[in-house]
């Protein structure tokens, strides 16, 4: 997973940086996190109601933002390490560290 | 800035009439607002429409003037506002605005939403388009699911447990009961809310609010000129309107709402009052985890504290605080636009004693909270002598 880094401050975001912010610089973030909440859905919106039912989760990552991710195969819960396995459709999906 | 003063409300049933115009229901809300107060609609200076999603819902747009020319008001302007679920809430307040400021007298109003042409898989990805579309929607993220992490986070901080946000649903029910506009009266259990379909653990569907069509309007008059209008005008003693950011992952703290703390905290200054003033409070119940927070968030008990006060009726009819006396928008009903005015209209009439069955023996100051996506927006409002 990659993100920006103010040269600055340190701050690490996910989402492409505003030029006004300051000056950002790529850095390539371990995938590891922390489950901060989460649920499991048995009602969706249209185009999920296929995956029914599927688990999403506030992930808190290992280097300090946070992001709404899709979990793939064990259900987690708060607390559960967590690491990123891969990027599906601008979706990053997670799944219970070994 | 003067003091401003509600003259008049008029509110539809709440329920599923897919068969109306969605004007028919404004109409029918602007009508009797305008109509118990013998108010001619060319005395009607603006009209502020609150709609979250009639373009998506029922394809019109350019919903203010379509609804200005239904109720007969001529050339005055006609503006639509958008805050998700908060829409009539903002557009209350930006209304009082206008009054306080001295541009307008007298302004309308009125809050409305027609969501039941649509199936409830549709209604719910127009719903997710007030979340964050780029992260959570695209994630799969539903209202139910956003508050549902919520709720988990809550439970998991304070011991909030399914039992005490069952216990909300129970209550709201139980005042719903009371109320002939409200579009479920049905008594349920604590058992039937545990055990209902599960929609977003730990949410069964008896922790979700309805999906419903309605309107609710407010005549809002310069207080000095309230008198014309009617003999039993209910001041705005505050209102204050906040935002945040919409996705949940972005704010520090879930089980909180910053932008419910900022408006309520500066409504209480406006107003002069705090917490322990307000004699009764119409709030946000759009899930059962959303009304136990806004409990904490308004500071009518500590925090972590509104599971408990919840299950041991401290917001019941017959309670100390009580909380949504109209059945909330657990058994009224939720047309997302219509909610916030139609909050007012509760506060309003239980204030004028007008609540019949449900009518409070002591409300001297009273609270409408109307909250807009998982937290981004939200208006406080607080009523009075």
């Amino acid at each position: 997973m990659t993100a920006y880094r103010n040269r600055e401050s340190g701050e690490i975001i996910l989402t492409a940086p505003q030029s006004a912010a300051g000056e950002f610089e790529t850095v390539t973030l371990s995938g590891q996190g922390t489950v901060y909440s989460c649920t499991m859905l048995h009602a969706a919106a249209t185009p999920f109601e296929k995956s029914l039912p599927f688990q999403i989760a506030i992930i808190q990552l290992e280097e300090g933002p946070r992001l709404t991710a899709r979990i793939q195969g064990e259900k987690v819960k708060i607390g559960d390490k967590v690491k990123q396995i891969e990027e599906s459709n601008g979706v990053q999906v997670f799944a219970l560290s070994a | 800035m003067r003091s401003v003063s509600i003259v008049a409300t008029g509110k539809t049933r709440f329920g599923a009439f897919p068969e109306l115009n969605i004007r028919d229901l404004a109409r029918e809300a602007g009508q009797k607002c305008l109509e118990s107060a013998k108010v001619d609609p060319r005395q009607v200076e603006a009209l502020y429409v609150g709609n979250f999603a009639g373009p998506s819902f029922v394809g019109q747009n350019h919903l203010a003037p379509y609804i200005g020319s239904a109720l007969g008001l001529e050339g005055v302007p006609c503006t639509r506002f958008e805050a998700a679920c908060a829409s009539s809430g903002s557009a209350f307040f930006h209304a009082f605005g206008a009054v306080a400021g001295g541009i307008y007298d007298a302004v309308l109003v009125l809050g409305v939403e027609q969501m039941t042409p649509q199936t409830t898989a549709r209604t719910t990805d127009i719903l997710a388009a007030a979340g964050d579309l780029a992260s959570e929607v695209r994630a799969g993220a539903t209202f139910p699911a956003l508050f549902a992490m919520i709720a988990q986070r809550h439970m998991y901080e304070f011991g909030t447990t399914r039992e005490h946000l069952a216990a909300v649903a129970v209550k709201n029910h139980a005042n719903g009961l009371k109320n002939p506009y409200a579009h479920l009266r049905k008594a349920i259990t604590i058992e039937q809310a545990l055990n209902g379909r599960m929609i977003a653990e730990p949410l069964t569907l008896y922790d979700c609010s309805l999906i419903s069509d309605g309107a609710a309007a407010v005549l809002l008059v310069a207080s000095d000129r309230a008198k014309e209008f009617a003999p039993n005008p209910v001041c705005v003693r505050g209102v204050a309107q906040a935002s945040d950011r919409l996705a949940l992952h972005e704010k520090p703290d879930i089980t909180t709402f910053a932008a419910v703390r900022t408006a309520a905290e500066k409504a209480y200054r406006m107003a002069g009052v705090g917490p322990g003033d307000i004699d009764f409070a119409e709030l946000h119940d759009c899930f059962t985890i959303a009304e136990i927070i806004a409990l904490e968030d308004l500071g009518f008990v500590p925090r972590g504290q509104g599971g408990p006060a919840s299950a041991d009726g401290l917001t019941a009819l017959d309670g100390k605080k009580p909380i949504n006396t109209s059945g909330g928008l657990k058994s009224k009903g939720h047309p997302v636009g219509a909610t916030g005015v139609a909050q007012i209209c509760e506060v309003v009439e239980q204030l004028r004693g007008e609540c019949g069955e449900r009518q409070l023996q002591s409300a001297g100051i009273g609270l409408a909270q109307n909250l807009g996506g998982s937290g981004a927006s939200c208006v406080v409002s607080i009523f009075g002598a």
